[in-house]
């Protein structure tokens, strides 16, 4: 009976042993980047957010100069005209993005480089800081202006270091860009810099709408014209609008009192000052590919 | 002594009575693709991140008891637009709540082919976005240098799994029906 016993408990062992899968899981989680904004900029700064490898991105923005207090003569501002900004930007890595834009604004091509620096993972504070380095050359001349093209004087640099955090479950998002500006004005005969700490405010309503608020002091150096045929000085700018998000596109709608685009003019400051309510509407539309 | 005899034979008959076990290769090139096909856009989603196995005992191939598990890891998916990525991620399939799908059932039925070749009928549970399906699948499996080479086509209803359709285009959606296609290797499992 003994026998049988240690038998029977051996056969279920070795059944129990042996009947079942040795397989075990060993899928390695790859790890996620954090990613906050849902875009790679906002309507006036650049973002944390990264163009995956091989990716790219194209942008097309208006900012009308009538202001919305002209009423329906001007429909608001969209009977124009307008600065318009084209950019085209391609991720290099999943880290590293390149954008070449133009302005009709002093015929201003900037090249831009965006690098992802690093990220902090926190439940109650993700954190990614990246930088962005700009050239610029303002290609057009002035009437009357003995000056050329190629001149050095045409040219401008600026950085910018970006930091984003998502707050209350990834509904409002956080931005701080310092920036500095070389060579603000560039038909100074000295050298003007600007030395501003842009901020912004978006919060996700969900995924297809948020609002958004910028405001893009200037802390230290140059705050006048861009322009030889501008008059007076700059302004502190201010943007408020909203985002809409849909298959690929980022529809952007607001108000400003900045209408100058390419990030050499817009951290100059504001052509209008907002005491006047002199607002202006504006959009932008990026596409991702 | 006889009896000790009797029962050491039982046992070490028990023991390769079971048959064998196959697990993923994670170092092949191992494909699962998705398809969304649209008369205006389509486009793919692939990854090599499968995982699992294939068992059955007895020594008949697919006979007897049999069980069959593959996942895959969602996070990994590449669509070919990051942004597109990170959308299907945090809003379509929610990997922070369901970071895998996997199918997990027996197969019922084999049919051989020829030359190491069968066709073979999986029945099981197919867990996608958090709800587990009934599925049946039916799969292409060859037997070629000591690897197992699994193939096969089958779709799934977004609705089905509550995935509401994402767009693509300002109003174009994503296909309500997702084609996959998968293709990969096992190899035996060591003792």
């Amino acid at each position: 009976m003994k026998i049988k016993v240690v038998f029977f408990s051996l056969f279920l062992l070795v059944n129990f042993l042996y009947a079942q899968p040795k397989w075990k899981k060993e899928t390695s989680t790859p790890e996620v980047k954090l990613e906050l904004f849902h875009s790679t900029q906002t309507a006036n700064f650049p973002t944390t957010e990264s163009l995956k490898s091989g990716n790219w991105m194209y942008e097309i923005s208006h900012r009308f100069l009538p202001s919305i207090n002209d009423g329906y003569d001007e429909l608001f501002g969209f009977d124009g005209p307008a600065k318009i900004r084209f950019s085209l930007g391609y991720g290099i890595n999943d880290n590293l993005m390149i954008t070449l834009g133009r302005s009709n604004n002093t015929d201003n091509l900037d090249l831009q480089l965006k690098q992802k620096l690093f990220q902090i993972e926190n439940d109650y504070l993700p954190s990614v800081f990246s930088f962005q380095l700009g050239a610029v050359w303002n290609t057009e001349v002035p009437f009357g202006l003995n000056l050329s093209r190629t001149d050095s004087r045409n040219f401008q640099f600026y950085t910018q270091l970006v930091f984003n955090t998502m707050l209350f479950n990834k509904k409002l998002g956080i931005g701080l860009v310092p920036s500095y500006l070389y060579n603000s004005f560039i038909y100074s005969v000295e050298k003007q810099y600007s030395f501003t700490i842009g901020s912004y405010l978006q919060y996700y309503i969900n995924r297809m709408w948020s609002f958004w608020i910028e405001y893009n002091p200037t802390i230290a150096g140059y705050r006048g014209r861009i322009r030889l045929d501008e008059i007076g000085k700059s302004y502190n700018t201010i943007a408020i609008g909203t985002a809409i998000e849909t298959g690929g596109h980022i529809f952007n709608i607001l108000l400003t009192n900045n209408a100058r685009l390419n990030t050499s003019q817009y951290l100059v400051g504001a052509d209008r000052s907002t005491n006047n309510g002199d607002w202006r509407l504006g959009f932008g539309i990026i596409r991702y590919f | 002594m006889k009896k000790s005899l009797v029962v050491i034979f039982l046992l070490i008959t028990n023991i390769y009575l079971f048959g064998e076990e196959w697990h993923v290769k994670k170092s092949d090139a191992n494909l699962v693709k998705f398809t969304s096909s649209t008369p205006v856009l389509d486009f793919d989603g692939i990854t090599n991140n499968i995982d699992g196995y294939v068992y059955w005992e007895g020594e008949e191939i697919f006979s007897g008891k049999n069980e069959l598990f593959f996942e895959v890891d969602i996070n990994s998916i590449e669509t070919g637009s990051g942004k597109r990525d990170r959308d299907m991620r945090e809003d379509v399939l929610e990997t922070d709540k369901w970071q895998t799908t996997y199918f997990k059932g027996e197969i019922t039925s084999s049919k051989s082919l020829g030359n190491s070749n069968f066709e073979v009928k999986a029945i099981g549970k197919m867990f996608i976005h958090g709800i587990e399906n009934q599925k049946e699948i039916i799969a292409q499996i060859r037997f070629e240098n000591g690897v197992m080479n699994v193939t096969t086509d089958f779709s799934v209803l977004l609705k089905d799994y509550s995935i509401k359709a994402p767009s693509l285009l300002a109003f174009i959606k994503v296909a309500e029906e997702i084609k996959l296609h998968l293709n990969f290797n096992l190899a035996k499992a060591e003792e």
